[in-house]
């Protein structure tokens, strides 16, 4: 289990570093230009705010001890479920380089049945029904975008 | 008042066109589904078929957007009342009352009377979206660049305030979101910003990108399945049609509920969810039998229906008569307006007034025609809510992907898309609302624009801000809505510390 306390305190450190990377840059593209506000004026302050505000929630995190915020629902995610959600993730990934090879259509049929047996149960029954959706869904697909909307599919 | 009467009757005559009522139908027709669907709110519906709707005619996309939009607040009852699973945040208030009629053998009556509260609240939100958009729009004219500057503060300040029960992470959401809006050619300057040297990123990150990974992807992955614990009823069609005596018992809720849906749904960030908890407890607490609430009282399903979808015309307001979008939907549509070149706010009314008001038009004709499609879709709505995610997802995905592929033909939108799909789904579990980083992400190039020119023109003067009383007043109101809470908060913990030292002595 990843605990939602631990993952909130990395991503507010995170935040932290992206907020000063922020202003950092924003006085880089210039602050002001003759009296008046550059290119970095607002960035500037956007950093500063990000910063300042995730600062504040790392402190609230970190002084919380453990304690399970009221208004988030799971104290904790189970591996299960983030190897899921990674695992669709590197799915559609894999889904742009194979469209760039052989082409979306066969692709999206092929990304749709990988989604499915992620997502889904473990019988031939599913995978029938799945495989019948997925070839119904890529022609449907196909239809709307090429020839109704005439999108050039890879 | 009689100039707006006769806009409308035109608008709802172009709305007529086969064109636009086919986009209204399908609109409808889907957005009913996403609705019943667990995990698909209004927001993931309209963003997931924001870049699909787009390559269409403008006024069609609009009208169909829209139609998912309100079709979805009609959808969410019917799974609530059957199955007692909300298929959206605004339709929990649904399952109190409607669940319970149905495990009574109820179900025809409470769904009967969710469709005439929902067409009810939807007409009244209507025809106040048509008598203030056009009188804000009109009042706003009157705004110049220091005015909407101050205006679109205090509507940042505002959702961060009222978006989600932690302000601070909103407020990190917010900044995150603006952050993203200046990605890209500097709009005075012309200098590149964070582009990391990618060219691709000069004409920074299209929205819709952003919104389908964030309330596409990332919604529906972070749902927990749904469990099939619910009554099956088998209905019969005559069951289902809104019957009248219901309706006229129901009129004091009806009215109530349609008003405070509506005024709840014009503030930003407050929300359709926020004015169906609100009308509820307002009907409870004017109910001749308030014991009855909680145990399958047909005025506690008519309440929060007519709220949740009067609340979803008010949110318009904001979006169209200000171009400042109240919500995580509207801020979708309004991506939707910009995409396809037009401006909200203002001055839409004056120079695009044909489309307002055939959009206006078709809301209407919509709300009318959803009766119809509810009560007819009803038996497939319900199954919906068991469709296994093994089924639904590949089939989202696939649309998500190839939507966002045909904006710019690019498959590196779609990457990003994935990405932010990612950050969404972290987002979620770790309470961070999505709605204000969609929001920085429009108004603040917007307000960045605002701010730049207003101080070019004065010279770096930064008290011309001061020196205009709208301004003035809405900035003004920005500062107390973060001082007020807090000094209350100070009062109130003085009061208890001060009665447990008199307990303690």
């Amino acid at each position: 289990m990843l605990h939602v306390r631990q993952l909130d305190i990395y991503v507010s450190i995170i935040l932290i570093s992206l907020g000063v990377y922020v202003t950092y840059e924003g006085l880089g593209y210039g602050y002001v230009e003759r009296g008046t506000p550059s290119a970095g004026f607002f960035p500037f302050w956007v950093g500063i705010g990000l910063a300042v505000f995730s600062a504040i929630n790392l402190y609230r995190t970190v002084r919380r001890h453990g304690l399970i915020r009221p208004d988030v629902a799971i104290d904790a995610i189970a591996y299960g479920e983030i190897g899921k959600v990674l695992g669709a993730s590197a799915i559609m990934a894999a889904f742009i380089g194979l469209s760039l090879v052989v082409g979306m259509t066969p692709s999206i049929f092929l990304l749709m049945l990988a989604i499915g047996a992620v997502f889904g149960p473990r019988n031939i029954r599913f995978y029938l029904g799945l495989t019948a959706l997925s070839l119904a869904m890529t022609a449907i697909l196909y239809f709307t975008f090429a020839y109704l909307l005439g999108v050039p599919l890879l | 008042m009689l100039e707006t009467w006769s806009l409308l009757l035109g608008g709802l005559s172009a709305a007529s066109e086969p064109s636009i009522l086919l986009a209204i139908m399908i609109g409808a027709v889907i957005g009913l589904f996403i609705g019943a669907l667990p995990g698909l709110g209004p927001t993931a519906g309209v963003a997931i078929l924001l870049p699909v709707a787009v390559s269409f005619d403008g006024t069609a996309a609009i009208a169909a957007l829209g139609a998912v939009y309100y079709g979805a607040q009609y959808g969410g009852a019917v799974t609530a009342i059957l199955l007692g699973i909300p298929g959206d945040a605004s339709a929990t208030m649904t399952v109190i009352d409607g669940y319970q009629m149905a495990k009574r053998g109820q179900a025809g009556r409470a769904l009967g009377i969710s469709v005439a509260a929902s067409f009810i609240g939807g007409l009244i939100g209507l025809v106040l979206l048509t008598i203030f958009a056009t009188t804000i729009a009109k009042a706003a004219l009157a705004f110049g660049p220091i005015e909407m500057t101050a205006l679109m503060i205090f509507s940042l300040s505002l959702i961060s305030v009222l978006g989600g029960s932690d302000p601070v992470k909103a407020f990190v959401s917010l900044f995150l979101g603006v952050w993203i809006g200046t990605i890209g050619l500097d709009p005075i300057l012309g200098l590149p910003r964070f582009d990391f040297g990618n060219v691709r990123l000069f004409d920074g990150i299209e929205f819709s990108i952003i919104a389908v990974g964030l309330f596409g992807l990332a919604e529906m992955l972070a749902t927990p399945n749904a469990t099939e614990s619910a009554v099956t009823a088998k209905l019969r069609f005559r069951e289902l049609l809104p019957k009248l005596s219901d309706t006229l018992r129901c009129w004091r809720e009806l009215l109530s509920g349609s008003l405070i849906g509506f005024f709840i749904g014009v503030l930003p960030g407050a929300g359709a969810a926020a004015a169906t908890m609100i009308s509820y407890a307002f009907a409870k607490r004017h109910a001749k039998h308030p014991e009855k609430f909680g145990q399958g009282a047909v005025e506690g399903v008519a309440a929060p229906e007519a709220a949740n979808n009067a609340a979803s015309y008010g949110n318009m307001i904001p979006m169209f008569a200000l171009g400042i979008p109240g919500s995580g939907t509207t801020a979708v549509l309004m991506g939707g307006l910009l995409m396809i070149g037009l401006q909200p706010g203002p001055m839409l009314f004056a120079t695009q007034p044909q489309f307002v008001w055939t959009v206006f038009g078709s809301f209407y004709i919509g709300n009318l025609a959803l009766v119809a499609i509810t009560i007819v879709l009803t038996p497939l709505l319900a199954a919906c809510a068991f469709l296994k995610p093994g089924y639904l997802y590949p089939v989202v995905i696939a649309i998500v992907l190839y939507g966002i592929f045909s904006i710019n033909y690019s498959m590196f939108d779609v990457a990003l898309a994935i990405g932010f799909g990612i950050v969404g789904y972290g987002m979620a579990k770790l309470g961070y609302p999505p709605v204000p980083l969609v929001l920085g992400m429009i108004l603040g190039p917007l307000l960045e624009r605002g701010i730049r020119r207003t101080l070019v023109a004065s010279q770096g003067d930064l008290s011309v801000f001061f020196k205009s009383p709208i301004a003035l007043t809405i900035l003004a109101l920005t500062l107390a809505m973060f001082i007020v809470p807090w000094l209350m908060n100070r009062r109130r913990a003085k009061a208890k510390a001060a009665s447990a030292l008199a307990a303690g002595a």
